[in-house]
């Protein structure tokens, strides 16, 4: 982990975030029909168009508009959100922990279910538990997440009443959020109800997103698993005696782990900018159902900024995902 | 040359008899057929509104009748029909979307693992840049700016997917360009353009398929959400996603408009994944073998 | 001298191929007494290893002990439950295999490695196990063991590797441990020492080993006795003074003229001609007349070829000794 090394990612990140940000800049200003014109009454003037576009710097030449955002963004400025008229900014750290709680929520889940099933699979060859196994895994890459969702919407929401399916806590509470995970903010003020309210509401939301996922990582698993079992370390800890358990889940799984994480850490930054549908269906107040609602209203700034951050997110992750393979492999570590 | 035209019966013979390649490949043919046959075999008019007989059950329902085999929707419209018109979208979508995503992300990758160095530089930081952009995000921001209808679909996807086939052909290419049969053909002095479509392109095109049937599957999903969001077809064109999307609304009262669609969506792309998986067993029969010290 | 230590009877290996069966070992019987260092040799495929590998019943998978017993210490491990196998396996009986770096776990500690055999057959704690550890490695000639025993394996050389894997395999003082081409993977000049600490351990313990090889040469410094396998059958068996003087079975005898010699000139080196080949479906006849430079008319007639006892303790499978 060198010096050199880090500041050409740094640089990568930069420009990246550069060229992401110039292509949304201009293919935003193609865009026919624009926020003024929404934003004005069916009797506004060409004047009035024309002074409204003055006030919002939409009558600049593109690259010095750009230049203009660039500058504001570069002291934390995104400007305000012209549907909304509240401060874009503002707009996405209010939701931005919600998508990060269900993310997160739906990576732990896929995680969890997908190496258990994935390793009992590989161990318990051929049985039922691997067919289901293998079922699941088609199954999960074959119905996305919005499908998921809609699934457990009518089965555990309308058909039978088992889970809740909208919003993020019961609509009878007013939460005062600090962190703006809910689940975080319940717990520490000992609030055990909101905490289960809460958790109720986040499972299916959760789980629609988690679904898929988890298909990619049984099959991550399976075959990373098949790869190392051929070791001779593995023959050799069977050598000493020890149980086919530990064989596999101490030895075999500490190895085949690492390309794992590395795949389900990339898939989380996917993810991220991913949870539209499932948002819009929960009713979970996140940073997609805003990223739709700006689109649909030609909210400029909205749009860019939204855009930016989930695309900074997801070269953050990334570059975080390469730091924890380099700290997961020994060999690079330890060199 | 016996044992060449022996090697290809056995290719196709284990095709044949791969589970996943006949069941994904019968869905694949289902879709084609209903595809090209829905204005023959729909029994109604998938726009005909029908607004005395509105939310009607499937036929097994209390309340159906066999007029409308599965009911009806919000408008009296045949939801069997929409069905069968709505597989001409999603095939339409699969087929267009696929095959230009693929050319253009192919030629890409050949042109990228072929050469390397600055081209391949290049053209990797695009794919990156543009990989950063959340996909769902763009292709609706796509579709906000080129509007609504059927091409237009099939050309955000387009340009959303290119990316992945240009990714994962890429690796490939940089797997087979170190063969020994593409020296051969440098050392011989063949021209690079005749190299790249004779020598490298046969080569990466069992990956290429199992790729395409991906890709279908993926295409018909991502049409399906830009019509929940509304931004897909003309409101005149039968769609899955679109029927899923109104049909949502009465998800109390008249779930079957919901159901059918999803289930639509559900088969096919779950065919066409094991058609894909199917063919890439087949294809790589090393992966069946047990492997002997 | 009674019972011997480890028993093979008429061993039978069997794997399942849509072109046929595989007969990787065919009848093998081999017996090795306490204390005794026994060589196997033989070239690859010839199922030396899989020989090796049977005895802890850990064939690969595909492949299954069609008949025969293994008796330890008098009971038959074929018949035993995987519980009571994995007992004996580490405790009573080990392996060292031949690349050390593949041996060991890349991502543990070389610490974890040897105290999870320590603690799961001898019960010590963890403190207790470090212990013992730590002298294990110092006794294998381990430099410096207080602070390798932290390291991660690919920290280590290739000789300090193989030490490590064989104070595993000592750890627990096992009565026999199988060396599968320990030294193959190493430098000429680290071989030399591996081997050295080999016997010493084994005279110190009074540990049985099954020495499987290619490499004559070996055999000649390390082995008590020799057994020579082809095609998947002993075909020579004796003291290794006794073998490497009077070999008898024309490939041993090919295989001795095979090494380079340091002390005559050679204008061409010898190799053994044409190849085994995979034994799938061979028919019933002296396995390996086809390469046999003493073949004579009867070998190609008879259809089963006993060993035969040439004088004590020496055995050959060939016709011409009947």
């Amino acid at each position: 982990m060198n010096l050199k090394y880090i500041f050409k990612r740094l640089l990568y990140m930069v420009t990246t975030l550069f060229g992401v940000s110039i292509i949304t800049f201009v293919i935003l200003r193609v865009i026919p029909g624009n926020p003024i014109v929404m934003m004005l009454p069916p009797q506004a003037t060409q004047q009035d168009i024309l002074e409204l576009k003055a006030q919002y710097g939409l009558d600049k030449p593109i690259p010095i508009q750009y230049g203009i955002w660039l500058k504001d963004v570069v002291r934390g400025d995104f400007g305000a959100s012209i549907h909304m008229k509240q401060d874009v900014m503002e707009l996405i750290m209010e939701r931005l922990p919600a998508t990060l709680e269900l993310v997160l929520a739906a990576t732990a889940i896929a995680l969890i279910l997908g190496i258990f099933i994935g390793t009992m699979s590989i161990m318990k060859k051929d049985t039922l538990l691997d067919k289901l196994g293998s079922l699941l895994a088609v199954l999960g890459l074959s119905i996305p997440d919005f499908l998921w969702g809609l699934l457990f919407v009518l089965f555990l929401g309308v058909f039978w009443h088992i889970l809740p399916i909208s919003g993020r806590i019961a609509s009878t509470y007013t939460l005062k959020t600090i962190t703006g995970f809910f689940l975080v903010d319940t717990l520490i003020r000992f609030d055990f109800k909101g905490l289960y309210s809460a958790f109720l509401h986040l499972i299916l939301p959760a789980f629609s997103l988690a679904l898929p996922l988890t298909a990619i990582v049984i099959r991550v698993i399976k075959s990373s698993l098949l790869e190392v079992i051929k070791e001779d370390y593995i023959l050799l800890a069977r050598v000493k005696g020890l149980s086919e358990r530990v064989v596999i889940f101490v030895h075999a799984l500490r190895n085949a782990l690492i390309p794992t994480i590395t795949i389900v850490g990339v898939q989380f930054g996917f993810l991220m900018g991913g949870t539209v549908l499932v948002e819009i269906i929960y009713s979970w107040p996140g940073l997609g159902k805003l990223a739709v609602t700006a689109i649909i209203t030609r909210d400029l700034p909205l749009i860019q900024g939204v855009v930016l951050v989930l695309a900074f997110i997801f070269v953050i992750v990334n570059l975080v995902v390469d730091l924890l393979y380099t700290i997961m492999n020994p060999k690079i570590r330890y060199g | 040359m016996a044992d060449k035209k022996k090697e290809r019966f056995l290719q196709i013979k284990r095709f044949l008899t791969n589970g996943k390649v006949l069941f994904g490949g019968f869905i694949l043919l289902l879709l084609v057929f209903t595809s090209i046959m829905a204005p023959y075999i729909a029994p109604h008019d998938p726009n005909e509104q029908d607004l005395t007989a509105t939310k009607k059950p499937p036929f097994w329902m209390e309340g159906g009748e066999s007029e409308h085999l599965l009911g009806t929707d919000s408008l009296g419209r045949d939801v069997l029909s929409r069905l069968l018109y709505g597989s001409r979208v999603a095939m339409f979508v699969a087929v267009v979307g696929t095959f230009f995503a693929g050319l253009i992300g192919v030629t890409l990758a050949l042109l990228s693992g072929f050469y390397r160095g600055a081209i391949d530089n290049l053209i990797s930081r695009f794919v990156d840049i543009w990989i950063s952009f959340p996909p769902i995000l763009l292709s609706i921001v796509l579709m906000a700016v080129l509007g609504t209808g059927l091409t237009k679909v099939a050309l955000a996807i387009i340009l959303v997917d290119w990316t992945r086939f240009c990714r994962v052909i890429r690796g490939e290419v940089f797997n087979v360009r170190e063969k020994d049969f593409i020296l051969a053909a440098k050392a011989i002095g063949l021209g690079n353009l005749r190299i790249i479509l004779k020598e490298l392109f046969p080569n990466i095109v069992p990956l290429l398929t199992v790729l395409v049937t991906l890709e279908m599957g993926i295409a018909i999903i991502v049409e399906a959400i830009l019509s929940f969001v509304g931004l897909s077809v003309e409101a005149s064109v039968p769609a899955w996603g679109q029927m899923i999307a109104l049909g949502r609304l009465y998800i109390h009262q008249a779930w079957w408009i919901m159901v059918f669609p999803m289930m639509c969506i559900i088969t096919s792309v779950l065919g066409l994944n094991l058609l894909g998986d199917g063919l890439r067993e087949v294809l790589d029969p090393r992966l069946k073998v047990m492997g002997m010290k | 001298m009674n019972d011997p230590l480890l028993s093979i009877k008429d061993l039978r290996i069997h794997f399942q191929f849509p072109q046929g069966t595989l007969q990787a070992v065919d009848g093998v019987c081999l017996d090795i007494d306490k204390g005794q260092i026994m060589g196997l040799v033989g070239e690859s495929g010839g199922g030396k290893s899989m020989v090796g590998l049977s005895v802890l019943r850990l064939i690969p998978e595909g492949g299954r002990i069609a008949s025969g017993e293994i008796l330890f210490e008098g009971k038959n491990l074929l018949a035993l439950s995987d519980d009571e196998m994995r007992k004996i396996r580490g405790a009573d009986i080990s392996m060292i295999l031949q690349d050390p770096l593949a041996s060991l776990n890349p991502a543990i500690r070389i610490k974890s490695q040897i105290v999870d055999v320590l603690k799961l057959h001898k019960g010590y704690d963890k403190k207790e196990a470090e212990i013992i550890a730590t002298e294990l490695l110092h006794n294998v000639g381990l430099p410096d063991p207080g602070k390798n025993i932290h390291k991660f394996p690919h920290q280590l050389s290739g000789g300090m590797r193989q030490r490590v894997v064989i104070a595993i395999a000592f750890s627990c003082n096992p009565k026999l441990i199988i060396a599968d081409e320990p030294t193959t993977a190493l430098d000429v000049t680290i071989q030399a020492q591996i081997l050295r600490l080999l016997k010493n351990l084994s005279q110190e313990y009074q540990t049985s080993v099954l020495f499987v090889t290619h490499d004559l040469g070996i055999v000649a410094t390390l082995c008590d006795r020799v057994a020579v396998i082809y095609a998947g059958e002993l075909v020579e068996q004796a003291l290794t003074r006794e073998l490497f003087m009077y070999p008898k079975h024309p490939y041993t005898k090919a295989l001795f003229r095979s090494i380079p010699r340091h002390d005559k000139r050679q204008d061409q080196l010898y190799s053994i001609e044409g190849m085994m080949g995979t034994p799938i479906d061979w028919p019933a006849r002296c396995k390996f007349y086809p390469r046999c430079s003493e073949k004579e008319e009867m070998c190609d007639h008879a259809d089963f070829v006993d060993f035969v006892t040439y004088s004590p303790g020496h055995f050959v499978r060939c016709l011409k000794y009947r």
